[in-house]
């Protein structure tokens, strides 16, 4: 079954995947070779890469809502309804689709590796420079796969779940305008973003240096 | 002004009694000599439109006073100064004979004149208070002072320059800039490291790369003849390079620095480390290299942690998958 | 097992116009049950009942000896369905459709299939998107087919077909049944369509279930009779159900009935009722009659 779910699923996205995998390889590539002369402005080049860093975490960002919103398009177009005929217990169709899902991921991670071992082999760097291809590699791929699993769940909520998380979502935020109005200098909404991002919240991977060549 | 004249013979005169009370004229004269300071320090209080300047805090021979609004930091600043002094210079001074440092800010760095506001101004004062003290009277800082560690952290930063500015003439010309005393290691040493690791001249990679002879040539400790020559780093690695000979040298390190004034740079390094230059090179490099940044890769741990959201994620999508 | 079917006491609220109210019905197993209404009366809406999209306020729904929606995967295991839409991958060919299919039915009869795409003349490379509606319908009743279930549930499965394709598909699906003696639960609001192959009938209306019997009986016992000299009659205790009467010139009534049977006659000869005419109903004009019974009785 699992292999029925991925050859639809290739052949819903294998577009976006192929182009994101290619995106993936450019990446490391264009931000070591853009700006490189050599040792001759390594400071200025290391801020630079520190520029391009933020483009890693962005293309996990695309590619997990590409992939996940792909994934799911055609069900709902159909309301779902060829899902719920088929027999097995939705938990396991949503796991196929899932894994099928972390099966399409890997092309664009491995393709991004590849560029980082192009892009720091082809380099000849000054001693005390180090590069970090795998491990740019292993935390975008852990990025992606938080991020994914966020963009999963929401692509994958019914119309009456999505409609409780907005409602959430705004009673929330009354929530926070009214503590505001109340205690100012009180931001739910930067507490709730610092949980997210600071270990071990869900978000932290996105933390630190997304630097491939780096001191 | 006149008023402030008027002021002070008034004081004058009706003091003037006590020296007749007072046992020995040198007590005297110290007597006058602190009024005159007083005197000054409260025309220039009135000057600067603030006549709160109080004395905060009086310890181990120092003396700080602060403006109204940053009395309670001025204390806990002369605590963390007093530390920090330590540290660096041990029991050394910049004069026997006292010295003082002014420190005043009017909101000179907001995006907009802060028009009548009150300056915030903290004195820290050695004592003895004396004639000479006032030649070392030192001009006024621009820096923000109202917290106990940016006023404690200036203070090192301007008592460092006094140091200095009683140090040796070569150390002077060496290190050329103040020493960095302002800033945590943290925030001195990663310039430094950045600096170190992307010089782009021949000697400096060799140096990086553990040539300790090129980084004492980098580093202008030592003439070389050779190839490959080129690149020398900006002056606040020498900074860095002298704290830390003073660290590793520990307690008594500037008091031997001081006292191998008269010989060259790479002397007076090595006796306030009590190390070989060589060490001592090696011992900075190696506390550059250890600041390295490691957060570029996540550890098992955190691996661990991203895989529990994952597998909640995907829980949480077969919760919200309730489409019938 | 005697029941392939079984809804009792089905509550629905679609909306606060429209509920299912009190629903119950069964299909025997082997049956070719025709589940027959109007639109808009909550045929589609029952079978997605039946069928777990729906999730319903009361009552209790089994299918195949399973219960809904606890043991549901196992009754889709066992059931062929053809929902009232198209409800495939349309990004995908036809030969892709049918590999994603069959991955989730072990009993998937590949042989038929191909058969099957051949009868059918469905090309094994066209895209889903790319089918006409004809086209569609027959992949459908193809996927349905081929994974040999023992139940089959159609909504309006030839609604907007052409004859030809109707009767291939209506083939195919008879071949099935015959062969394998599946039972069927078809829903349509064309009578004659039912007719042809049904042989129980379930009539819906407005939420509720008027009648459900074999086809026969309600084919057969469906009738339109003049009567002179009945208006003075009381049709309660009649052995048949009156439907509908009217008052014609004079004396004459004409009365539409169901349950006839001929040794009724005697019924309105003790009464002194002369009998001018007895008249089949077709399956259409009973289904019409039926339904202006109900409604009135419901108003």
């Amino acid at each position: 079954m699992l292999k029925a779910v991925i050859r639809i699923q290739w052949k819903a996205c294998w577009h976006i995947v192929v182009a994101l995998a290619l995106a993936g390889m450019a990446l490391p590539i264009v931000s070591v070779r853009l700006g490189w002369r050599g040792a001759a402005n390594l400071a200025f080049y290391l801020s630079q890469l520190q520029l391009w860093g933020l483009f890693y975490p962005g293309l996990a960002l695309i590619v997990a809502i590409a992939l996940a919103t792909a994934t799911w398009a055609s069900d709902r177009r159909g309301h779902h309804i060829y899902a719920l005929l088929l027999p097995l217990p939705r938990w396991r169709y949503v796991l196929l689709r899932y894994l099928a899902g972390l099966a399409l991921i890997v092309p664009i991670i491995l393709s991004l590796w590849l560029g980082t071992v192009i892009a720091t082999t082809t380099l000849n760097l000054p001693p005390g420079i180090r590069v970090f291809p795998h491990a740019i590699t292993l935390k975008f791929a852990l990025t992606l796969l938080v991020l994914f699993g966020f963009a999963f769940a929401a692509a994958s909520a019914s119309s009456r779940m999505l409609g409780y998380a907005l409602r959430g979502f705004g009673l929330f935020l009354a929530i926070h305008i009214g503590v505001l109005l109340l205690r100012p200098g009180t931001n739910l909404i930067a507490s709730l973003v610092g949980i997210l991002i600071t270990w071990p919240g869900p978000l932290a991977p996105l933390g630190g240096r997304w630097m491939l060549i780096d001191v | 002004m006149s008023s402030l004249r008027a002021l002070a013979t008034v004081l004058l005169v009706s003091l003037a009694g006590k020296p007749v009370l007072a046992q020995d004229s040198l007590k005297w004269r110290d007597s006058v000599v602190r009024l005159g300071l007083a005197v000054r320090a409260l025309a220039e209080s009135l000057r600067t439109g603030d006549s709160t300047v109080v004395e905060v805090s009086r310890r181990h021979g120092m003396v700080v006073r602060a403006s109204r609004s940053i009395q309670a930091a001025g204390d806990l600043a002369l605590e963390r100064f007093l530390e920090a002094k330590r540290h660096w210079f041990g029991t050394a001074l910049p004069s026997e004979g006292g010295f003082r440092i002014l420190l005043r800010f009017s909101g000179e760095y907001s995006t907009r004149r802060d028009e009548g506001r009150v300056p915030e101004v903290l004195e820290l004062a050695g004592m003895p208070d004396s004639v000479e003290a006032t030649r070392v009277l030192r001009g006024v800082s621009r820096r923000q002072i109202g917290n106990a560690d940016s006023a404690s952290s200036v203070l090192l930063f301007e008592f460092g320059k006094l140091m200095l500015a009683k140090s040796s003439v070569e150390l002077q010309k060496w290190l050329r800039d103040p020493l960095p005393l302002s800033l945590s290691e943290r925030e001195r040493k990663l310039p430094v490291l950045y600096a170190f690791v992307t010089g782009a001249g021949g000697s400096q990679r060799k140096c990086v790369a553990g040539s300790l002879m090129d980084c004492a040539y980098v580093l202008g400790l030592r003439q070389m003849v050779g190839a490959d020559l080129g690149g020398s780093y900006p002056e606040f690695l020498r900074g860095d390079l002298l704290l830390t000979a003073l660290e590793a040298g520990g307690e008594g390190a500037w008091e031997r620095l001081r006292l191998a004034a008269t010989k060259p740079v790479t002397d007076q390094l090595t006796a306030a480390a009590a190390l070989p230059i060589d060490s001592l090179l090696a011992q900075w490099r190696a506390s550059l290299l250890v600041l390295r940044p490691t957060d570029h890769s996540l550890t098992a741990q955190q691996a661990i942690v991203t895989a529990f959201w994952a597998i909640t994620l995907m829980a949480g999508a077969i919760g919200v998958s309730r489409w019938a | 097992m005697s029941t392939a079917i079984e809804v009792k006491g089905l509550h629905y609220r679609a909306s606060p116009e429209f509920a299912i109210e009190d629903l119950t019905l069964t299909v025997p197993a082997g049956a070719l049950y025709g589940f027959l209404g109007p639109n808009g009366c909550g045929k589609t809406t029952t079978i997605r009942l039946l069928l777990g999209l729906l999730r319903r306020d009361a009552g209790r729904v089994r299918l195949l000896g399973h219960a809904v929606p606890e043991e549901l995967p196992a009754a889709l295991a066992r059931t062929g369905v053809i929902p009232d839409r198209p409800h495939l991958h349309r990004y995908l060919t036809i030969a892709e459709s049918l590999a994603f299919h069959r991955a989730f039915y072990p009993e998937w009869d590949a042989g038929w299939a191909s058969e099957l795409l051949g009868e059918f003349r469905l090309l094994p490379h066209q895209r889903l998107a790319r089918l006409s509606k004809g086209e569609q319908a027959k992949l459908m009743m193809l996927l349905a087919l081929c994974q040999r279930p023992e139940l089959l549930v159609l909504d309006e499965p030839m609604d907007g077909l052409d004859p030809v394709v109707r009767r291939d598909v209506l083939s195919a699906l008879l071949d099935y049944v015959s062969s394998r003696g599946a039972t069927v639960f078809v829903s349509s609001h064309l009578v004659h369509e039912l007719e042809r192959f049904c042989d129980w009938i379930g009539v819906m209306d407005r939420g509720r279930l008027v009648v459900e019997l074999p086809m026969g009986d309600f084919r057969s016992g469906n009738k339109r009779i003049r009567l002179a000299g009945a208006a003075a009659l009381e049709p309660l205790e009649a052995p048949f159900t009156l439907l509908a009467r009217e008052r014609d010139a004079g004396a004459v009534e004409t009365w539409v009935v169901r349950g006839w049977r001929p040794e009724m006659t005697g019924w309105f000869e003790r009464d002194g009722v002369a009998l001018r005419e007895v008249v089949d109903l077709d399956l259409e004009d009973g289904f019409v009659e039926l339904l202006r019974a109900f409604r009135a009785r419901e108003s």
